[in-house]
């Protein structure tokens, strides 16, 4: 073990050193030089935009309510050509423009200077802090079950590492550490899956188990209804073209042509890494169900399956695989919020305009240490953090990503009132959530974009202007 | 996309989806979300010389969202539900990206 871990704090101080070497301007630290062709773009998006959320929150969430927890997935095969249809063809036009380099860099460029690009990177950096913590809560989780430690251990190891290569490569390093974390989450998602079912009796074995003593698992809405299941449905499937991780790919690319096949590597990798999600769920729920396993609580299940069920070699292939994913989408949030802070809040209120890149590698060091106190005091689930950060994306950026980038006659006054309300909306009903006020089937973060979407419409209407600026 | 056609259809997406979560009302959300899905592909239409081919490609894809929403909320539920949930997303993750590809304009340029 001693030297497994040497080898990987070789690997990433190795990292850092050509990263600190290779970037050397914002588009370096920015967009990774825009290096990126289909393969390398699509695995690092899909290892950025699935978190630990999907290995550890996932199949927690199956054990807890069953089959209504895959409407959060069920939109996978979608999601891929609907991102590059809706929103990464416009980032490419404007990326060929104007340069861009952000997501705030976007609007910026769409909806002119000031309050658009500072709404864009205030919402950037409280939903990145946020889905941060959910990396280190999952981390905490896996690290104090699975291997007997304290879990801020091994929070404070991999994020340490994952600071190390970040605030020195920025992009430049974080792309290619991404992608080969992308393979890895792969590989340990398709293997953990087939083993979980294995130990099940199969996937249709399980099934019975399930229809056998826990029937209300396999009914497809769960306890909360059609509505709210196909509220997550519709928030997971549109809300991939507002999660600036996601779009940040989009402006690493190398040309316009790398888009066609960045669907087909997206969703494959998607698809594949769901399998976990599906496999540990059903195997694991059905072994829970025979009394083959026990847990304390369903966030439990995945480290419990992997240390009581599985052989210890299959567990290290799955720790390995939630370190990737953890650390992959942390990396890309790292580098968006460090952007945000030094680049586009400064821009936003017409302060300094430097291409330096200190500021941003100190950014980096202190939104994970923000993020780890966050997670280490927050009480909510895993998935439920994880909700937390992506309805906000999808609030403040939905409705000006897709109906902004999409329709000219959105106007600027209306695109920072649709951030601004959507935003408020999503922070109001998760407030009310965590008080314990019921607030039926409302999905705060669609239902944030839904107002966001009416706000920049009529708006936009109200007071047209030339182009929409 | 200058005209008004693409907000109007936002708009009406955002009021029926509140709406639908206000009166709980799963079959007026199922239809959002057959709609939402390929609506927010529409600019996509502009930018593409053949229109009809991937307008078709939408309309096929609302329809698998409509043919595997509509079952479940008649009542199809235990395994049969799993099997058509599940079976959804195996036929689609091929078809849908190979859908993109084949309608990609290739012609628009280089973004540096």
């Amino acid at each position: 073990m001693t030297w497994v871990l040497a080898g990987l704090a070789f690997a990433v101080l190795a990292l850092a050193v050509w990263g600190f070497r290779n970037a050397r301007s914002a588009t370096d630290y920015f967009a990774a030089a825009r290096v990126a062709g289909p393969l390398l773009a699509g695995l690092a998006g899909t290892a950025a935009g699935l978190s630990a959320f999907v290995f550890v929150g996932g199949p927690g969430l199956f054990a807890a309510i069953g089959a209504a927890s895959l409407w959060i997935i069920l939109s996978a095969p979608l999601t891929g050509a609907l991102q590059c249809w809706a929103v990464g063809e416009p980032i490419l036009d404007l990326v060929r423009r104007h340069h861009c380099l952000t997501v705030p860099d976007l609007l910026a460029a769409r909806f002119g200077e000031g309050w658009p690009r500072g709404v864009a990177a205030a919402a950037i950096v409280v939903g990145g802090v946020a889905t941060l913590a959910v990396q280190m809560k999952a981390l905490d989780v896996v690290g104090g079950t699975l291997l007997g430690v304290p879990g801020w251990w091994i929070v404070g190891g991999a994020a340490a590492a994952t600071v190390t290569y970040t605030a020195a490569g920025g992009m430049r390093a974080g792309l290619l550490a991404e992608a080969l974390q992308g393979a890895v989450m792969v590989a340990a998602a398709v293997t953990v899956a087939a083993a979980a079912l294995t130990r099940a009796g199969g996937p249709a074995r399980a099934v019975a188990v399930l229809a056998e003593r826990r029937p209300e698992l396999l009914d497809p809405w769960g306890a909360a209804g059609a509505t709210a299941g196909l509220g997550w449905f519709l928030v997971f499937a549109l809300g991939t073209c507002a999660q600036p991780h996601y779009l940040q790919k989009f402006l690493l690319l190398r040309d316009r042509a790398s888009l066609r096949w960045l669907p087909a590597v997206l969703s494959l990798a998607l698809v594949a890494v769901l399998t976990v999600w599906v496999g540990l769920g059903l195997g694991g729920a059905a072994l829970w169900a025979e009394g083959r396993i026990t847990l304390s609580s369903p966030d439990q299940l995945a480290p419990a399956l992997l240390l009581e069920v599985v052989p210890p070699w299959l567990a290290v292939v799955a720790g390995a695989g939630v370190l990737a994913a953890v650390m992959s989408t942390a990396a890309s949030l790292l580098n968006l919020v460090a952007a945000a802070a030094v680049r586009d809040l400064p821009r936003a209120v017409g302060g300094p305009t430097s291409e330096r890149l200190a500021p941003a590698r100190l950014a980096t060091v202190l939104a994970a240490v923000l993020a780890a106190v966050l997670a280490l005091s927050a009480e909510r689930s895993v998935a439920m953090l994880g909700m937390l950060g992506w309805g906000a994306f999808t609030a403040a950026l939905l409705p000006v990503m897709l109906v902004g980038l999409g329709w000219r006659g959105a106007t600027r006054a209306a695109a920072v009132a649709a951030m601004a309300g959507g935003s408020a909306v999503q922070l109001g009903l998760e407030a009310t959530r965590s008080t314990g006020l019921a607030i039926g089937v409302w999905e705060p973060g669609l239902s944030g974009a839904a107002l966001g979407t009416i706000l920049l419409v009529v708006l936009s209407l109200r007071r047209p202007t030339v182009e929409g600026q | 996309m200058r005209r008004v056609a693409y907000p109007a259809v936002a708009v009406t997406l955002a009021v029926c989806w509140l709406a639908a979560q206000l009166l709980d009302w799963p079959w007026l959300a199922a239809a959002v979300c057959v709609v939402a899905i390929p609506a927010a592909c529409l600019p996509a239409l502009a930018r593409r010389p053949r229109r009809v081919a991937t307008a078709l490609i939408l309309a096929a894809l609302a329809a698998a969202v409509a043919a595997v929403l509509a079952p479940l909320l008649l009542g199809l539920t235990g395994a049969g539900a799993l099997r058509l949930q599940l079976g959804f997303a195996l036929v689609l993750t091929p078809l849908v990206p190979l859908a993109y590809a084949a309608t990609f304009p290739a012609d628009r340029g280089d973004p540096r």
